[in-house]
Parts: structure tokens; C-alpha cells; sequence
């Protein structure tokens, strides 16, 4: 246990130290330059912010979240079955692969207004967007994974008699989990920008929701305190995805760590 | 009957429109418990040749019959050992080596069980759960033999199982295969393309000749079993690798003279 404190805290201090001297960087200009609250809050007014405001960010965030756990899992779902028949029938690798990158080209921003007039204000909206973010990097990782495998595994399977689904179930779902995961880690982490773009486009609630609401009145630090909620709900996703991998792929993080320790030790 | 019977088997490969012949009517049969090592010069076809047989491609003209039989599914028949372990990163070496049999849709206790009576064989005994990237060449290698023996086929395909080893390791694998197939006497067939391990191991050698490849020649090696390290600079075997040597390369090798 204090193996993995000292170990985490390696890990930590640089990026901790950073950000500590820029918020005292911060702190320290906004009240020698006597720059307004409207116009620049310093980070002691933003976490008094947080404080004083804790229920109302608490009930936001919670809209928030449902919205970009619900669109993720679809986004997951919908990922893995295309990325699945993208690799295993050619036809739909030429007919179908092309389209899901060239849908990439069309900016989120464009299609959720229309996305309101198709289904309303709902979450259902917020929902797809999220999902449209996170389906493309879970998609193609998994699709470049199980292009990946290596060829003489697959022929190795099939002297043993195995057909296309036990090869695939035995070989290439395990090989190409690592990459599965490594798209699953940047889609939890933009996920919650599809849920701010649908709440700004149409929402009564939300964090999204909650910023357009402060900014007109000139509520700079609740603007900040929103981002500080959702920058932490960010990262909060993006660790419970690796922590889900880590447990999921345990062979794969030691061989990881393992191949580290042999460049430190020279 | 034969265990494997190669008949005026042809293939070619088309490269950019170009069609590359590999295997130029290749004939020859093995008998069952027969150890066959199939010698020839690098990329003169020995691993298509194998690949064939183990059904992963059809060949272009000929058959290939195996236990008499030419079936239509054609994989699944013969276990087959790559150069590269090809060990599954995620499976530490017990789950490995029960890979045959989890696709043959043996029980997952069960097929533990017969491995685990073979660990010490296989000199894996202690290894049982480690993953392979924490293993050595040798005995990493070791577990891939012991997931084709696993297999439970009475033909066993190597292809050059030993190639990717050093000197030091390779030969002390080889004499535990020699003595490995002493015990078992499964039929064998070796593809290398280093003259002394063909010797060591086989009742037979095949040699081929340079792409695209025929049988240039067979070299029965009547040392007696159990093969011994010393045998390889025995006078008997010195003779044998002299011939091999000629019928490979076409030219004569200074031989010493019998005392
Ligand atoms: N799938 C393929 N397509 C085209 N050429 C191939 C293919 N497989 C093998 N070859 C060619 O066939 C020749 C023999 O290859 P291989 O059987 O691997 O040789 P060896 O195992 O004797 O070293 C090589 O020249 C190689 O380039
Ligand atoms: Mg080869």
C-alpha cells in the first residue's frame, strides 16, 4: 500500500506542482492587477463558488452525467458491433468503414440543432450527441486492433480446427481489447464535451445549460466552477476507464510495466 | 498406408501479375511413427510445403492425403508448430497449452488436468501460471511444444521450431526431442534448413532444391536411437552430413577419410 502511495505520488507531484503554481500565479495577478470578479474571478473566489453553490453544481452534474454515461454506453455498444462487422466481412469494411470516417468531417456543432427538431429537448438529444463523439475513436481503435493480429496466430488456430467465430473469439476480440480500451479512454474523455455542445444547442438543465445561463448575467465564477465540475467528471470518466481495463487486462498492464522496469534498470 | 502422402504437388503465388512458382511437383509419403525432416536452402518453399499439408492453402495441382484420406475440410488434422512461439500474451502457459483443446471443446478442468501431468515432461513444472513475456526463448518454446503435443494428432508439423533460438539452447531442445519422440513415436515432419538437427532427429531426410522446389533427394540416416549429442562427430554422421551437404548445394565437401 505505501508502495502505490509513494508510486502514485511519482506520478502526481509533476502535474500537481504545475497547476499549484499557476493557480498562485493566478491568484496573485488577479488581486495585484485588481481584476474584476465579471472579468477574470481568482481561484479562491471559484472554490468559494464551488462551496457556496455545492447543491446546485451537484444537480447539474448529475444531468450531465446521466447524459454522457447513457451516450458512452450506446456509443460502446454501437462501436464494438460495427467495429466487429467491420473486421470480419469485407463488405462492410468497403461499404460501411468509409462513411463512418467521412461522417467524422461534419462538425457535432452543425448536426445537434437538427437533432433538436428530430427529437426534442430531451435527454435523448444529449444522449446522441455524446454517443456520435464517443462512437469514432471506440470504432476505429477497435477496428485498427483486430486488423492487427497477427496472421500466423490465425493460421495457427486454424490448424487446430477452429472456424472464423472461434478464431475470432479466441484470438482477435483478446488481441484487439488493449486498442478496444485505448479508443474507450478518449472517448470518456471527450464524452463530456458532446454533453456541453448538446445542452448549449437545447437543454433546461445540465451543466451546459447552467453556464449559458450564468454567462449573460455576467456569473463569471459559476461559469468557472461549472468548468472545474466538468473538467473533474472528465478525468473521473477517463480513470474509471483505465481502472476498468487495468482489471479486465491484467496481463497486458504487467507486460506494460514490466517492459518499462527493463529501460529504467540499465 | 501412408500417415501423409504428397502426390506431384504444385504451387505457385501471383505476385503483382506475375506468377511466382514455389513448389514444383513435389511428391513423397511418410509412414506412421516415421520422424521426416524436410531439408532445403531459406525461401525455397519448405514452409508453403507445410502449410499445405496442414491445410491453411490448397495447392494449385496435386493432392495431399493424409491417413488416406483427402477430406474437405482439411485443417484440424495435423498439429503444427511455427518458428514463433506464437504463445497468446494474455494466456499464461497452462491456459496456453490447453488451447487445442479448448477449440476441440474439451472441458476447461479437464484439459488443465492432462497438461498439468505433462509440466515436468516438458521441463514447464513451476511455470504453470506465468505468462509467456516473463519466460525464456527455450522455454517458451517448450510450451508451444507441449500445446501441439496437447493436440492429441498423430502427425505433428514443426516448422523450424528451433530457429529462433541460440546455438547453446537449440541443441539442448534437440535432444530432448530427440528423446521426446523416442516416448511418443508420433509421425514427424521437420522443416529446417540446418543439415546437423535434420541428421540428429530424422529416420529420413528430404532434401529440396532451390525455388521452386522439387525433391532433389532422400537421405536415410540409419544411426541408432537413442541419438546421442556425441553421434554429430561420429564418422558415420560426418558421412551422412557430407552427403546431405553435396545433394544441397551440388558440390563435393572434403571428407574425411574412414579410419
Ligand atoms: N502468400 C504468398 N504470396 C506470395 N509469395 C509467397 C507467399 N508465401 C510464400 N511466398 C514466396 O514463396 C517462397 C517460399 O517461401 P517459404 O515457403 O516461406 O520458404 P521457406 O520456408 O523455405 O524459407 C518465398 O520466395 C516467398 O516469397
Ligand atoms: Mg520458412
Amino acid at each position: 500500500m505505501t508502495r502505490w502511495v509513494k508510486e502514485r505520488l511519482n506520478e502526481w507531484w509533476p502535474p500537481l506542482a504545475l497547476m499549484a503554481g499557476a493557480l498562485a500565479l493566478w491568484e496573485g495577478l488577479a488581486h495585484a492587477l485588481a481584476i474584476p470578479r465579471w472579468l477574470l474571478p481568482p481561484p479562491s473566489a471559484i472554490v468559494r463558488e464551488l462551496v457556496a453553490r455545492g447543491d446546485l453544481l451537484a444537480r447539474h452534474s448529475w444531468v450531465t452525467l446521466q447524459e454522457v454515461l447513457a451516450g458512452f454506453a450506446v456509443a460502446f455498444t454501437v462501436g464494438v458491433a460495427c467495429g466487429v462487422a467491420i473486421a470480419q466481412w469485407r463488405v462492410v469494411e468497403r461499404g460501411f468503414y468509409p462513411l463512418v470516417v467521412a461522417s467524422q468531417t461534419i462538425p457535432i456543432i452543425a448536426i445537434a440543432p437538427l437533432l433538436l427538431i428530430w427529437v426534442g429537448y430531451d435527454i435523448r438529444m444529449k444522449v446522441i450527441v455524446v454517443a456520435l463523439i464517443c462512437f469514432f475513436p471506440i470504432t476505429v481503435n477497435l477496428v485498427d486492433g483486430l486488423r492487427s493480429v497477427d496472421p500466423d496466430l490465425v493460421n495457427l488456430l486454424r490448424t487446430m480446427g477452429a472456424g472464423r467465430w472461434k478464431v475470432f473469439l479466441m484470438v482477435s476480440l483478446p488481441w484487439a481489447l488493449p486498442y478496444l480500451f485505448s479508443g474507450a479512454k478518449v472517448a470518456a474523455a471527450v464524452s463530456v464535451i458532446g454533453a456541453v455542445i448538446g445542452e448549449w444547442v437545447g437543454a433546461s438543465a445540465g451543466l451546459g445549460w447552467l453556464m449559458t445561463q450564468a454567462v449573460p448575467r455576467f456569473q463569471t465564477p459559476l461559469v468557472f466552477a461549472s468548468l472545474v465540475a466538468l473538467g473533474v467528471m472528465g478525468i473521473a470518466l477517463f480513470q474509471a476507464t483505465a481502472l476498468v481495463e487495468r482489471l479486465l487486462l491484467p496481463w497486458h498492464y504487467t507486460m506494460k510495466r514490466q517492459e518499462a522496469l527493463k529501460w529504467t534498470s540499465l | 498406408m501412408p500417415a501423409v502422402e504428397v502426390k506431384g504437388v504444385r504451387k505457385a503465388y501471383a505476385l503483382n501479375g506475375r506468377v511466382v512458382p514455389v513448389l514444383d511437383s513435389v511428391s513423397f509419403s511418410v509412414g506412421p511413427g516415421e520422424f521426416v525432416a524436410i531439408l532445403g536452402p531459406s525461401g525455397c518453399g519448405k514452409s508453403t510445403l507445410l502449410n499445405l499439408i496442414a491445410g491453411l492453402e490448397e495447392p494449385s495441382a496435386g493432392t495431399i492425403a493424409i491417413q488416406g484420406a483427402v477430406p474437405r475440410k482439411r485443417t484440424g488434422l495435423c498439429a503444427y508448430m511455427h518458428q514463433k512461439d506464437l504463445l497468446l500474451p494474455w494466456r499464461t502457459v497452462l491456459d496456453n497449452a490447453i488451447l487445442p483443446l479448448e477449440v476441440q471443446g474439451v472441458p476447461r478442468k479437464a484439459a488443465r488436468e492432462r497438461a498439468l501431468a505433462l509440466m515436468d515432461v516438458f521441463g514447464l513444472r513451476g511455470f504453470e501460471h506465468a505468462y509467456p513475456f516473463t519466460l525464456s526463448g527455450g522455454m517458451r518454446q517448450r510450451a508451444a511444444f507441449l500445446r501441439t503435443v496437447l493436440a492429441g494428432k498423430s502427425i505433428v508439423l514443426l516448422d523450424e521450431p528451433f530457429g529462433a533460438l541460440d546455438a547453446l539452447t537449440r541443441a539442448s531442445l534437440q535432444d530432448w526431442l530427440a528423446s521426446l519422440w523416442e516416448a511418443l513415436r508420433l509421425t514427424v515432419l521437420l522443416v529446417t534448413h540446418d543439415v546437423e538437427e535434420a541428421l540428429f532427429l530424422a529416420d529420413r531426410v528430404l532434401v529440396l532444391t532451390p525455388r521452386p522446389a522439387r525433391v532433389r533427394g532422400v537421405v536415410p540416416v540409419s544411426l541408432p536411437r537413442p541419438r546421442q549429442r556425441e553421434m554429430v562427430t561420429s564418422p558415420p554422421f560426418v558421412r551422412l552430413k557430407a552427403e546431405v551437404f553435396q545433394m544441397l548445394t551440388g558440390t563435393q565437401v572434403a571428407q574425411e577419410a574412414p579410419p
